[in-house]
């Protein structure tokens, strides 16, 4: 497990580096936006798909038969990649948080527990991004995989504007409060649903041919 | 336990290949050749001793330890070397030895420079950077430095030059020096397993066609030599493939003294295993 962890991040380092950059110039975008949840978001996903890059790292040099070959189970091959994301996750979820929290400390007017909320809530829509996508790379392939990420992410979104747009969902106190009541149990769905995802993944790939 | 891998009626059902009832046997302190054509099963059968792909039926004992119930203690002890690196192309070798003391119990970092200096791998390149022969050297390095007590190598030499063969070659036949070891060695690159084989398995359409020693092999077979007319005088029993030219028949026999008592008119003449498996794929039956 540890030697599996380590060969991931090593392999992300130069991934990262860029991660880092982006993150920069977005923390700035944030300092000068009165909303950071777009910020918060981004990070959290950019996080989130590195996991998915470290599998096609994986794929391109034929890892997984390899790693088979040593002393290394087909559960605990999937059980590191689940902790590979779920720590980038609280990574992304942590650096959200500290670019989301800094302006406040320098004066702007915000609500802190509004803005944890944002923070928790981009982690847990990253970790549900996880919770369908790794079980379709392990029954897909990468490649495919693409694709189908393209329609779980915007599939989604497209349907909450128009939704938005033909004035059906009519925000007032009575929704706010029922979103927020929603959005603070999240993190939870979206850990039992991530656990969830892992037994699945542990099926496909016992199945699978290598 | 005498035996380093025994393959025991192996069988594997896929739509348009079978792998039919493969067994072998290979004594501790041998090196075995498993040879044959692409496509004869040779990968099929070292996925299945590894456990990689479900079987129909049939047994694997590695080291004495069945290949399923036991799989986690076998793999620490066998060292195995697939088709081309599996290495990411950002790694370099302390990255290696680093991820490697992560995964194997026995994991050797000084063993492993030694045959990083050994086989001379450039160890400020990374993966990427190294050519197709630098990456099977050390991925060989990488299964030789957790003290394995056996090595499956499939296709490793390929892509090698014959000097990098050579030094592989030296290096394996420096692991078998210990009796207690073994390796199986797959192969189409024959000159390398003439030159280090004990025991030569010959696999053709999914099915194992002998499995002999080596010096035996090269002793016992021939190629016996007759005109067109004489052909069919020839018992069919005797022949194990033939092929017809301009100047008459050349036909693959087993026992070579045998055959010279029995047909004294006719010339027969040494065979190399190359010889004896082209008579076995491509020369005609009777």
């Amino acid at each position: 497990m540890r030697g599996l962890l380590l060969k991931d991040l090593i392999n992300l380092k130069t991934y990262g580096r860029s991660v880092i950059l982006i993150v920069t110039v977005f923390t700035a975008f944030a300092f000068f936006s009165d909303d950071s949840s777009f910020t918060t978001t981004f990070i959290s996903i950019l996080f989130a798909i590195m996991a998915i890059t470290s599998m096609s790292y994986d794929e391109l040099a034929k890892w997984n038969i390899y790693a088979l070959s040593m002393p290394i189970s087909r559960k605990e091959l999937v059980l590191e990649k689940y902790l590979l994301a779920f720590i980038l996750v609280c990574l992304g979820v942590a650096i959200s948080l500290i670019i989301a929290v800094i302006p406040v400390f320098m004066g702007n007017k915000a609500d802190l527990l509004m803005l944890m909320l944002t923070v928790l809530t981009s982690g847990s829509v990253a970790l549900i991004m996880l919770t369908i996508l790794l079980p379709l790379v392990y029954k897909f392939g990468i490649e495919k995989s693409r694709i189908i990420l393209f329609i779980v992410l915007f599939i989604p979104s497209i349907l909450l504007a128009i939704l938005a747009q033909t004035g059906l969902i009519m925000p007032n106190k009575a929704t706010d409060l029922l979103i927020i009541t929603l959005l603070q149990i999240l993190p939870i769905v979206a850990l039992v649903l991530f656990v969830a995802s892992y037994f699945i993944s542990v099926a496909i790939f016992n199945n699978k041919e290598i | 336990m005498a035996n380093a891998l025994e393959v025991n009626r192996l069988t594997k059902r896929y739509k348009d290949f079978k792998l039919d009832e493969v067994s072998f046997v290979l004594p501790k302190g041998s090196i075995m050749g498993f040879i044959g054509e692409n496509g004869a099963g040779k990968t099929t059968t070292i996925k299945a001793i590894l456990n990689l792909v479900k079987t129909d039926s049939g047994s694997v004992q590695i080291l004495g330890m069945d290949n399923k119930k036991n799989e986690k203690q076998i793999k620490q002890e066998i060292g195995v070397v697939f088709d081309g690196s599996n290495f990411h192309d950002a790694l370099k070798a302390k990255d290696i030895s680093k991820i490697m003391k992560g995964i194997y119990a026995n994991w050797d970092d000084s063993l492993f420079n030694e045959y990083l200096r050994k086989l001379k791998i450039p160890i400020a390149k990374t993966v990427k950077e190294y050519s197709r022969g630098m990456k099977m050297k050390l991925a060989i390095a990488a299964a030789l430095s957790h003290h394995p007590r056996l090595l499956l190598l499939d296709e490793a030499t390929g892509g090698l030059d014959p000097i990098m063969r050579n030094e592989v070659l030296d290096i394996l036949l420096d692991f078998i020096q210990d009796e207690e070891k073994a390796v199986f060695f797959s192969s189409h690159i024959i000159g390398d397993l003439e030159k280090i084989a004990d025991y030569i398995t010959f696999i053709h359409e999914g099915k194992i066609i002998f499995m002999e020693s080596k010096d035996d092999l090269i002793y016992n077979y021939g190629i016996m030599k007759c005109g067109a007319d004489d052909f069919i005088k020839i018992d069919p029993n005797d022949i194990v493939g033939y092929q017809k030219n301009h100047f008459g028949c050349e036909i693959l026999v087993r026992d070579k003294s045998k055959m010279a008592h029995k047909y004294p008119d006719f010339l027969i003449d040494q065979t190399n295993i190359e010889e004896i498996m082209l008579y076995y794929v491509k020369g005609e039956k009777r």
